[in-house]
């Protein structure tokens, strides 16, 4: 270290003692702000809890506003003696939980004024209250509404009244809520994305008005996350102005209410419905009404007459597709790739399949593939997927869960180097397997191996030693011991930084406190 | 190799690198922009730091007289705090009201890579304490009415995906 004599800087007199300067025993404000940008909300808190001049730096710091969310207790009456206590009126997010709101106007509309984003998480509110309180909040651009609204037309006597709604809020984009109907389409003149909030199936049908409100918002909706029904699909095809661009289904409807929306929506690029069951040849139709379909994420099913979904020939009428979901109703279903193609697939996850015959050659032929997924599969071997692996280009990103393999007998020739992030989950995965593909797989940077009875200790030997790149390494509900430890700090390569070790009982406490002196340690993965 | 001269407020004159003293904003402005010549010999007034504090800040600019320029921190997410190197760390052991002392002429001198250092030191002093244990730690009077606290709670939003 250098000793302060060796600065270059030499007083010509002797200093007077600071004793005598004035000196402050605080620093200003802009100062202040510049430390309590490197909090977090929670030391935050306190400090706005310290006394009433550093609340007010906290509170007028737009940076510091724009980063935290008010959270208002759980379980408030909110009536006309209630009075938020300290309230951070800077604040652009709001959040109120399991309250009852019977009237806000005298707080409210200080703190409405600037938020960008409110979130009422199951309150119970009147609608006029709720028309009032969101008057006050012209800058909202995201809305989240679980709310219940009791005694419409009861005694309280209140009403679905267009005249609550002679406001808008134009910035608002972005609405998730538990009712929708003409009223409250009205004040989003700019809304692009709308999501129901009512995934229990048997409430849609009490949604309220979901077709008035779709026909207010056309003009700009671009997004629905929704249960379709028939009323509901009527009610689109009439309306001229409606072009969505994504629409998530979120119920088990029929499959033909699908393949009817897209005979009208042709500007869909991205579709999920996984709870409705489609087959090939709903697919087929689906594929040919949007020519640009970009994400699909389906369940699909055999027809009575099919043993097997067999080729997914849909594919062939989606040469834009970008991102690919395919769940199988019936469990293991086989599929098999026959010659198709889809040269922009980025993404791709298979679920629930049985035997993926000619994914190999498939995979070769998506040459723009970085990620593939699979889940509860069963395959006749390890070659099925890595074989393929090796085909296609440009993977990145391998992640297996739940896969089952019949014959043990593996195969890896070539390296995969450019492969980087690989996740193994429950996974049948002898030892000499993952040994094998550590070798081949020299360019892993993130690897996250769990509840697999193989990775022991050597495993994880095998990877401080065998991938010079790691840099992050989760294990999970593994047979590893403390040896891991030892090993990871030993051997971990200079790129290691982020290391978890969860519930694996066999490595003690201590191990895992020598884990965080030497990487970040990962918590909760 | 070029000097100035630095002249505190309690009248001490110090002879600096040119190249050190540009580690400051304030010093930078005054030689390349206002056309202030140092050739004079005239000592630049520095009238709200004093000796001591000076002497201070010119061991630290020369220890960090090379560094390279930082990169620009994401804005968004609060910082982190456990990455100030050993050197800084001994340098920032003093008592608080050096460290104060520091703060407040960085801030005059316009250094941000000191002035960012040391309110990590201090954002270290506030971590994990209660409010009651940062009024001690600072002195702090509280100012509250009496019975006041916060019933609600700030959180960071990026804790949560909450998107879409």
């Amino acid at each position: 270290m250098d000793s302060p004599c060796a600065v270059s800087a030499q007083p010509e007199s002797v200093p007077t003692e600071p004793t005598q300067w004035d000196h402050q025993a605080s620093l200003p404000p802009e100062v202040w702000e510049l430390i309590f940008l490197n909090l977090d909300a929670a030391a935050l808190a306190q400090v706005r809890l310290t006394c009433v001049r550093w609340r007010d730096i906290v509170d007028l710091s737009s940076g510091l506003a724009e980063r935290f969310e008010l959270t208002f207790p759980k379980n408030i009456w909110m009536d006309g003696r209630y009075e938020p206590e300290n309230l951070f009126l800077a604040a652009r997010n709001a959040q109120l939980e399991d309250c009852t709101i019977v009237t806000v106007d005298h707080w409210w509309p200080a703190l409405a004024r600037r938020l960008v984003r409110l979130e009422l998480v199951n309150c119970t509110l009147q609608f006029p209250v709720l028309m009032g309180m969101l008057r006050e909040a012209p800058n909202l651009r995201q809305l989240h509404l679980d709310v219940s609204m009791p005694g419409e037309g009861g005694d309280l006597g209140w009403s679905f009244d267009d005249t609550l709604t002679d406001f808008v809020l134009p910035r608002l984009g972005q609405l998730k809520a538990s009712f929708a109907n003409r009223q409250l389409g009205r004040i989003c003149p700019n809304l692009k994305l709308f999501g129901q909030l009512e995934p229990d199936n048997a409430l849609f049908d009490d949604f309220g008005d979901m077709d008035q409100f779709v026909a207010e918002t056309q003009g700009s909706l671009l997004g629905l996350v929704f249960a379709l029904t028939p009323k509901l699909v009527e009610a689109m095809r009439r309306m001229d102005r409606l072009r969505l661009h994504r629409v998530q289904i979120q119920n088990q409807c029929e499959p033909w209410l699908v393949v009817q929306l897209t005979q009208f929506q042709r500007d869909l690029v991205e579709i999920e419905a996984t709870e409705a069951v489609l087959t090939r040849e709903d697919l087929c139709q689906i594929g040919r009404n949007v020519p640009n379909l970009m994400s699909l994420s389906v369940t699909v099913r055999p027809t009575e007459e099919e043993e097997d979904v067999g080729t997914p020939s849909y594919l062939h009428f989606m040469p834009s597709l970008e991102i690919l979901t395919v769940h199988h109703a019936e469990r293991l279903t086989r599929i098999d790739f026959g010659r198709l193609a889809n040269p922009r697939l980025r993404h791709l996850s298979l679920n629930d399949t049985r035997d993926c015959v000619r994914l190999k050659e498939y995979l070769g032929r998506c040459g723009a593939l970085l990620r593939l997924d699979m889940h509860a599969c069963r395959l006749a071997s390890w070659a099925e997927v890595f074989g393929a692996v090796q085909q296609a280009p440009a993977l990145l990103f391998l992640h297996l869960s739940c896969i089952r393999v019949e014959s043990g007998l593996d195969c890896l020739t070539e390296r995969v180097g450019r492969l980087q992030y690989l996740t193994l989950r429950a996974c049948d995965v002898s030892k000499g397997m993952l040994l094998h593909l550590i070798a081949v797989c020299p360019g892993l940077r993130q690897v996250q191996l769990g509840l697999m009875v193989t990775v022991d200790d050597a495993v994880v030997l095998a990877l401080c030693l065998g991938l010079p790149r790691l840099a992050l390494l989760i294990v999970f509900r593994c047979p590893v011991t403390d040896e891991s430890v030892g090993s990871l700090v030993r051997f971990g390569g200079d790129a290691l930084q982020h290391v978890a070790i969860v519930d694996c009982e066999r490595v003690t406490a201590g191990a895992i406190a020598k884990l965080g002196e030497r990487f970040r340690v990962l918590y909760g993965a | 190799m070029s000097t100035i001269k630095l002249e505190t407020s309690d009248g001490v004159k110090f002879t600096v690198k040119t190249q050190v003293a540009k580690c400051s904003g304030t010093i930078r402005t005054m030689l390349e922009d206002i056309g202030i010549n140092p050739q004079d010999g005239e000592a630049i007034p520095l009238s709200n730091v004093h000796s001591t504090i000076l002497q201070k800040i010119l061991v630290w600019a020369e220890h960090h007289v090379d560094d390279p320029e930082p990169p620009r921190e994401d804005a968004d997410a609060a910082k982190r705090t456990d990455d100030i190197c050993s050197w800084d760390e001994d340098f920032l052991k003093v008592d608080q009201r050096t460290l104060f002392d520091v703060m407040l002429a960085a801030n005059y001198l316009d250094m941000k890579q000191l002035i960012a250092v040391c309110c990590k030191t201090v954002a270290n002093m506030i971590k994990g304490k209660t409010a009651d244990q940062i009024r001690r730690t600072f002195n702090i009077e509280n100012d509250f009415p009496p019975g006041e606290e916060d019933k609600i709670r700030l959180r960071n939003q990026f804790c949560e995906e909450r998107s879409r």
